[in-house]
């Protein structure tokens, strides 16, 4: 590692201040791009998920808004504090394994010709009462229906769980050998040991799906499992991945990217690519919290690059999320050289433009509780509408 | 599982996993309603329908022996409908509570 940073201070050495800064704004462009398009994803992904949720458990009432879901976890949590799988099956196998296997189809290449839709009762609406299915594909030109899919999310690798699951599919009374099994590789490859004849489709693993239920009930234990779109939780994301990218942590990838733009090696579109990827992995505010990330500046490393580890980077990482008191961390950072200076005007400003956003943040939230508003209203017309035609 | 047959499971008292779970999956009122006025009903189920969108669900919720006393308490305290709020606080009254 420490080869490594020293060939990468090397190259930055031989950058003139005017490169270097060239250099900040672009890697921290990329960064943000990166962190901020994961982010919004992921924002966007847990509306589907709460909207489907909500869809199917509609009378249940509880994922009807981020509070009740919230409530419903810590009531599920305090009298069942054991029966977390019974939360996964809930908010995994029913909510995000379904929205995740439909948004890897309708994001793929195959999503240009068919789309992937949740299999609806005559109605239109989800239920379980669909036989066998969870999901179908559609042509997208003839409307015609190529695939009935059941949607498996296991998160647990033992092969009974998986045998059982397996079982369960083929003496499902609507089961017919051209439904596609979709599920983790495990339960893909347990059901070719027992030489299922259905077609399949491998989706990630079970260990991915234990993390996705798992960062999905922390979501709703935060209070934030929102099943509509809100401004203000996607200009708080934006936010946030604005201040990572531009004043957090340059990886060593980043680096490396940005050498191998400037000596030719690669497109300034595939380093930026790169970069951004690098940053929506999560290697920024992810695992690397344990690590080492490099921070401009001050300077360890020949022209200003710190090497910071551990709390301090946590500190920072806390600022995206509004804890920390990144003004104060940056007067601690020896801020004497341009590049400093540039990279903490960089943050000021990126910040004093989420300040500036906050006054129509405000005025968004007061549309969307008119807009709330009259929903209910309309729904309550509606009603007294219903009960007047059966009056007649 | 179809609806009758769900009902039919109920009526038997036939509780695992599955059948709340198809309950629920079920989304209908009537079937909750038949769950809620079985005894038996477990405390599984009770916890995904105690902020059932149907007053007369959550009203049963309020009788129910195998009711926590946590969600008597969050009932008495922030249900929307005044008689379900004093329902919840009679019976925790009942319980000594």
């Amino acid at each position: 590692m420490e080869e490594e940073y020293n060939d990468i201070a090397k190259k930055l050495k031989k950058l003139n201040s005017k490169e270097f800064n060239q250099f900040i704004d672009f890697s921290s462009s990329a960064l943000s791009y990166g962190y901020i398009t994961n982010n919004t994803q992921q924002y966007i992904r847990n509306i589907e998920v709460a909207k489907l949720l909500n869809e199917k458990y509609s009378r249940s009432g509880f994922y009807t808004s981020a509070k009740n879901a919230q409530k419903w976890l810590y009531q599920r949590l305090e009298v069942k504090p054991d029966k977390i799988d019974l939360i996964f099956n809930r908010i995994q196998g029913e909510g995000g394994g379904e929205v995740d296997v439909l948004r890897a189809i309708n994001g793929s290449l195959r999503g240009l010709f068919y789309k992937a839709e949740y299999a609806t009762n005559d109605s239109g609406i989800i239920t379980n009462n669909v036989p066998g299915i969870d999901a179908i594909v559609k042509n997208r030109f003839t409307g015609e229906i190529i695939e009935r899919i059941q949607i498996k999310s296991n998160w647990s690798t033992d092969p009974n769980v998986l045998k059982q699951t397996i079982s369960r599919f083929l003496k499902n009374e609507n089961y017919d050998k051209n439904i596609v099994l979709s599920g983790p590789k495990e339960l893909i490859k347990a059901a070719k040991e027992m030489n299922i004849q259905n077609p399949t489709y491998s989706f990630g693993n079970v260990n991915t799906n234990r993390d996705s239920a798992e960062k999905l009930m922390k979501t709703i234990n935060n209070g934030k499992f929102e099943s509509t779109i809100s401004f203000s939780g996607a200009a708080e994301k934006v936010g946030k991945g604005a201040l990572i990218g531009a004043a957090v942590t340059i990886s060593v990838s980043a680096i490396s990217n940005y050498i191998a733009y400037k000596n030719g090696q690669l497109s300034m579109n595939d380093a930026f690519k790169n970069m951004a990827i690098d940053s929506s992995k999560g290697a920024i505010i992810g695992g690397s919290l344990a690590g080492l990330s490099l921070v401009f500046p001050p300077g360890i490393i020949g022209l200003g690059i710190g090497i910071v580890v551990g709390s301090s980077i946590r500190q920072i990482v806390d600022i995206a999320y509004g804890k920390g008191e990144y003004k104060k961390i940056f007067d601690e950072i020896n801020t004497t050289n341009n590049l400093s200076l540039g990279l903490t005007h960089f943050a000021l400003t990126t910040n004093n433009a989420l300040e500036m956003q906050k006054p129509f943040i405000n005025e968004m939230i007061k549309e969307e509780q008119k807009a709330i508003i009259l929903n209910e209203i309309s729904k309550k017309t509606d009603k007294m509408l219903e009960d007047k035609i059966k009056e007649i | 599982m179809k609806s009758n047959e769900i009902k039919q499971k109920i009526l038997l008292e036939k509780w695992n996993n599955e059948l709340i779970e198809n309950i629920l999956l079920s989304n209908k009122d009537d079937i909750f309603i038949l769950a809620l006025k079985n005894q038996n009903c477990p405390v599984d189920l009770i916890l995904d329908l105690w902020q059932a969108i149907n007053p007369k669900v959550r009203y049963l919720i309020c009788s129910h022996c195998n009711t926590p006393k946590s969600i008597l308490i969050e009932i008495s305290e922030n249900d929307p409908i005044k008689d379900i709020r004093e329902k919840a606080g009679k019976e925790l009254i009942k319980r000594g509570i």
